[in-house]
């Protein structure tokens, strides 16, 4: 046997998630929660510093390889991509990571460099290493606001379009770091004011927020599911700029609620909570596996009056024409608002996407449109900023499915409030 | 002074189950000799003669880097409580598990001069034991892991600063 207590490099296992990141392509995201849910035994701390640098590596990739081609005689780019990794890993504790010392960083990179056998780089990484350590970086003085925030230059390019120069610079701020935690007070089963009360006997603060009085801020605590008050169903975890959404719906008692692409379920559970146990919320998504997830937060709700049913919103359902009273219609989008809470969606995401996906909306739309009895009133939403998936879209419901515009509300992402955010409620009279 | 070659995981004859040791030769002796050092040599704390590919009934144990402990014909007697925690296998190289076993364990046994003794252990000695004794029934740890292996980076280079 082998010494239970094991000493685990948690540089080592960040590295092994960069490449993980290269080789394979899959959403960091996933890859930092598969590794920390493996790592579950590890003291919080480490977990943390595992979160941190994985995360943190991958939001400032701009900034890291533009720091490093500036010391480094080879090109980021032509690097083997161990050393890519290790560099880039590197230079984020010394430029962001305060509490860790620069020699420090300088001998674990160089430890993991000869540990993969790379025995020739050693020199290479820890010259390239110390010399930017030494310096002192001041990321305000770097003019090009993509290389300073870490965001492609066409996304810069479109935040300044779409917002203005003030605007683009706050959303730009908000992309980095970390975002606030919004909860919503689930009213079907509790009080605001109750809610506040067991939360801040858990240890957690707990600040209101103006004009949503079912909402709090919430910090200070490691993970939700250690909350008895998470797991009881009092809250969910939702952005102050989705819950518009069942605001903007109008909901009465009773109602027949529709929502097209459901999943994680957010708005729909918002609906159903709004309806108290009363008529009824059909959540459709593309796949079971979507659908799991709203199923775990049913469970969790105590939702008697939410229904799941897998369907391809895109494809007309003749069974569901002119039978809902509201329909959600948060669709597929280029995620450009919420670029700080998904780290690796800004490299990812494309410029020629935004049509692709305005078409797909459209399409959804028109079915939407359908399902609405006389009368009826839909909300269409997206978690973005780009005129093709906003305000365009909202004159084609007008003009072409003539719907009637009611209310909109276009959230701006800053980096103490809500996430970028578009939504727009219609009444169907005809 | 040998170090033998540990067999590792997939390798038939760690299925099987030893055979009683009947009686004291210098075969056996020295291959106890080979199992502390081979145990030493690798960092661990517990190992079994069909790690080192002999179907016998010998354990070699040291928990705390003093207290080597040499069990011919092992038999746990006695178990209580329950732990659970990391541990991993000179078999298994690179890779721990989490694993629940017994807080306490009793065991008796034959001494280096084949003379009945007995143990007494709780937590990591515990643990070792029953890890240890498996290994004698062909059973090896991976197969009682709640959730998954992980990888063990071990940072040889920093006990070396």
């Amino acid at each position: 046997m082998t010494k239970g207590e094991i000493k685990i490099n948690t540089r080592a296992i960040v590295l092994d998630v960069l490449l993980a990141a290269e080789k394979e392509g899959r959403m960091t995201g996933l890859l930092i929660h598969d590794v920390l849910d493996q790592y579950a035994f590890l003291p919080a701390r480490d977990r943390a510093f595992i979160k941190n640098l994985a995360e943190g590596t991958v939001e400032r990739r701009i900034t890291l390889d533009y720091i490093i081609d500036r010391y480094s005689k080879v090109e980021v780019s032509k690097m083997k991509s161990l050393i890519r990794c290790v560099l880039r890993m590197s230079v984020y504790q010394i430029v962001f990571m305060s509490s860790v010392p620069a020699a420090a960083v300088c001998n674990e990179a160089v430890k993991l460099v000869r540990k993969r056998h790379f025995n020739n780089l050693t020199g290479f990484v820890n010259g390239v290493l110390r010399k930017i350590s030494s310096e002192k970086i001041n990321l305000e003085e770097i003019e090009d606001l993509s290389v300073r925030f870490s965001m492609p230059e066409w996304i810069v390019k479109r935040f300044r379009e779409e917002a203005g120069d003030e605007r683009a610079l706050e959303m730009l701020k908000s992309s980095v770091g970390t975002r606030p935690v919004y909860i919503r007070t689930n009213c079907a089963r509790i009080s605001p004011e109750e809610l506040k009360v067991l939360l801040t006997d858990e240890g957690v603060s707990v600040e209101a927020v103006e004009g949503v009085s079912y909402a709090f801020r919430i910090s200070g605590f490691e993970r939700l599911y250690d909350l008895k008050s998470f797991n009881e169903g009092y809250f969910s975890v939702q952005d102050l700029s989705s819950m518009s959404v069942a605001e903007l719906l109008k909901i009465e008692e009773g109602m027949k609620v529709l929502d097209l692409c459901a999943a994680p379920g957010g708005k729909s559970c918002h609906a159903a909570e709004i309806l108290k146990g009363s008529g009824v919320v059909e959540a459709r998504d593309i796949s079971s596996g979507k659908l799991e997830k709203i199923e775990e937060n049913i469970s969790r709700l105590a939702l008697q009056n939410l229904e799941l049913k897998v369907s391809d919103a895109s494809q007309v359902d003749e069974t569901a024409i002119d039978s809902f009273d509201r329909v959600i219609a948060d669709l597929p989008c280029s995620g450009l608002g919420v670029i700080g809470r998904k780290n690796d969606l800004k490299y990812r995401i494309r410029e020629e996407d935004i049509n692709t996906l305005a078409e797909l909306q459209r399409r959804i739309l028109r079915n939407a449109a359908k399902y609405l009895k006389k009368g009826g009133i839909m909300v269409y939403s997206t978690c973005t900023i780009t005129k093709e998936e906003c305000s365009e879209q909202a004159e084609f419901i007008e003009k072409e499915l003539g719907l009637k515009k009611l209310e909109e509300k276009i959230f701006y992402q800053i980096p103490d409030g809500p996430d970028g955010f578009y939504a727009a409620s219609f009444k169907k009279d005809l | 002074m040998a170090i033998r070659e540990v067999r590792e995981l997939g390798d038939e004859i760690l299925t099987k189950r030893s055979k009683e040791v009947k009686e004291m030769t210098p075969r056996v002796k020295e291959l106890i000799d080979d199992m502390i050092d081979t145990m030493y040599e690798a960092n661990g704390v517990g190992l079994a003669a069909v790690q080192v590919g002999v179907l016998k009934r010998i354990v070699v144990m040291d928990v705390t880097g003093e207290d080597l402990v040499v069990m011919i014909n092992p038999k746990i007697v006695e178990t209580s409580g329950e732990q659970t925690g990391q541990e991993g296998c000179l078999s298994v190289p690179g890779k721990a598990g989490q694993v629940t076993r017994p807080n306490y364990a009793k065991v008796l046994y034959l001494d280096r001069d084949m003379k009945p003794a007995e143990l007494e252990g709780t937590e990591l000695l515990a643990r070792c034991i029953c890890h240890e004794c498996d290994h004698l029934d062909g059973k090896m740890y991976v197969d009682l892991v709640e959730g998954d292996l992980v990888d063990v980076h071990y940072d040889e280079e920093e006990e070396e600063e």
